[in-house]
């Protein structure tokens, strides 16, 4: 056998060997501590870091800003860099901010709960017990992997797998990867998590 | 009889007066060339990211166009939202235009047609000089695209400032370009048939 060959049979073997299904005792026991730890999630802030990742392009495309999530479910979405622009979910409607300009958006209201829950759902580990998706769990170096892929129809047009990645002990997600079809990706990546912590309420006006 | 004339010099005179935008200003000259090839995304290798501002029939819709020139002949063009996802993706080979991805929602023959017609307008590298006309402020090249008459304004360093696309009734496409030498900075893209309007800002 050549050894370019056998170079890459061990390259993929090593790719697949990092990626080790939880046992049933690992298993229990991390959704056990994300269920107990989001019962107590009150609210969320945080900073974030966008990767776009376009397959033909040499550089992701990168966006920064803050998330913004409560207990009932409104959520901001805020981009700070390189434009200003927010989003905000809140009483089954989207709230836009483009640099001032304000506007609301009274959508597709499925598409529009999938696209809130998903997001929120990533965020607070909410989502895995939602019966729109499979979920398989990894041990991945010293973080958790839980990969979710659609079973709902209209998600499937938009996402083939969404992955989440949570620390070792962690309850919090530090990174989503969401899938498309066409394999590009995004990277969202998690930074200056504080839990708990009174949001002004200012934050969700538009 | 009298009234098949009156008929007659009815669409004459619809036809002259509909035509006057068909017909550039300044004096037609001998072509000096006969391709006019277009300043921009030409370099290969070169990757442009714009912000997309759209107004598409009264919407507001804002997202990333990605360019990518992959070699003379070929370029990749990429829509995505600011969320991430991406919206559309075409690869632009010579003339023609393959779709590598389209969301579900825009996946519409129509929609799918109108687009790739658009984007190439901005994009397309270089254009067959059918005539020229010179002015006080540059010239005009008449060129042919998409089965329609193509004008391309440009400056007195032949730069090209706007490009209108129109048929012999009237005009379909204009795009401003503002650029620091052939460095774009602004793309400006209207529709006269539909209200649509892009507003691309390099990023």
């Amino acid at each position: 056998m050549k050894p370019v060959l056998l170079l890459f049979i061990f390259i993929s073997l090593n790719i697949y060997a990092q990626e080790v299904p939880l046992t049933e005792t690992e298993l229990k026991a991390f959704t056990t501590r994300i269920e107990t730890e989001t019962k107590k999630l009150t609210s969320l802030t945080t900073d974030f870091e966008q990767q776009k990742h376009l397959a033909f392009l040499s550089n992701d495309i990168q966006s920064y800003g803050k998330m913004f999530l409560r207990a009932d479910g409104a959520l901001k979405w805020s981009y700070t860099e390189p434009n200003k622009y927010s989003v905000i979910f809140k009483n089954n409607a989207i709230y836009i901010n483009d640099n001032g300009k304000k506007s609301t958006v009274s959508g597709d209201q499925d598409m529009f709960k999938k696209i809130n829950h998903l997001i929120a759902g990533s965020v607070s580990g909410k989502l895995f017990n939602d019966n729109d998706f499979s979920i398989r769990y990894f041990k991945v170096d010293n973080e958790i992997k839980v990969k979710l892929i659609p079973d709902n129809k209209t998600l499937k047009k938009y996402l083939t797998e969404v992955h989440l990645y949570f620390p070792q002990n962690e309850a919090l997600v530090s990174k989503v990867k969401l899938i498309e079809p066409s394999g590009d990706y995004t990277l969202i990546l998690f930074k200056n998590k504080k839990l708990n912590v009174k949001i002004d309420p200012n934050i969700f006006k538009h | 009889m009298l009234k098949l004339i009156q008929i007659f010099l009815s669409i004459s005179l619809l036809i002259l007066t509909s035509c006057t935008h068909y017909k550039p200003i300044g004096e037609k000259v001998a072509n000096e060339k006969s391709i006019y090839s277009s300043p921009y995304f030409n370099e290969i290798d070169g990757e442009f990211l714009f912000d997309a501002k759209m107004q598409v029939f009264g919407n507001d819709l804002n997202g990333i166009l990605v360019i990518k020139t992959i070699d003379e002949n070929k370029k990749r063009l990429a829509l995505i939202s600011d969320f991430g996802n991406t919206l559309l993706d075409f690869e632009f080979v010579n003339d023609e235009v393959n779709v590598i991805y389209i969301m579900d929602d825009l996946n519409k023959k129509l929609v799918i047609q109108m687009l790739e017609n658009y984007f190439q307008l901005i994009i397309h590298p270089s254009f067959t000089i059918k005539k020229t006309y010179l002015a006080e402020e540059g010239k005009t090249y008449i060129s042919k695209l998409q089965g329609k008459r193509i004008f391309l304004y440009v400056n007195k360093e032949d730069q090209l400032v706007y490009l209108k696309q129109s048929s012999i009734f009237r005009d379909k496409v204009g795009v401003y370009f503002y650029a620091k030498s052939t460095q774009i900075e602004t793309i400006q893209f209207e529709s006269f048939e539909l209200p649509i309007k892009i507003n691309l800002i390099k990023r």
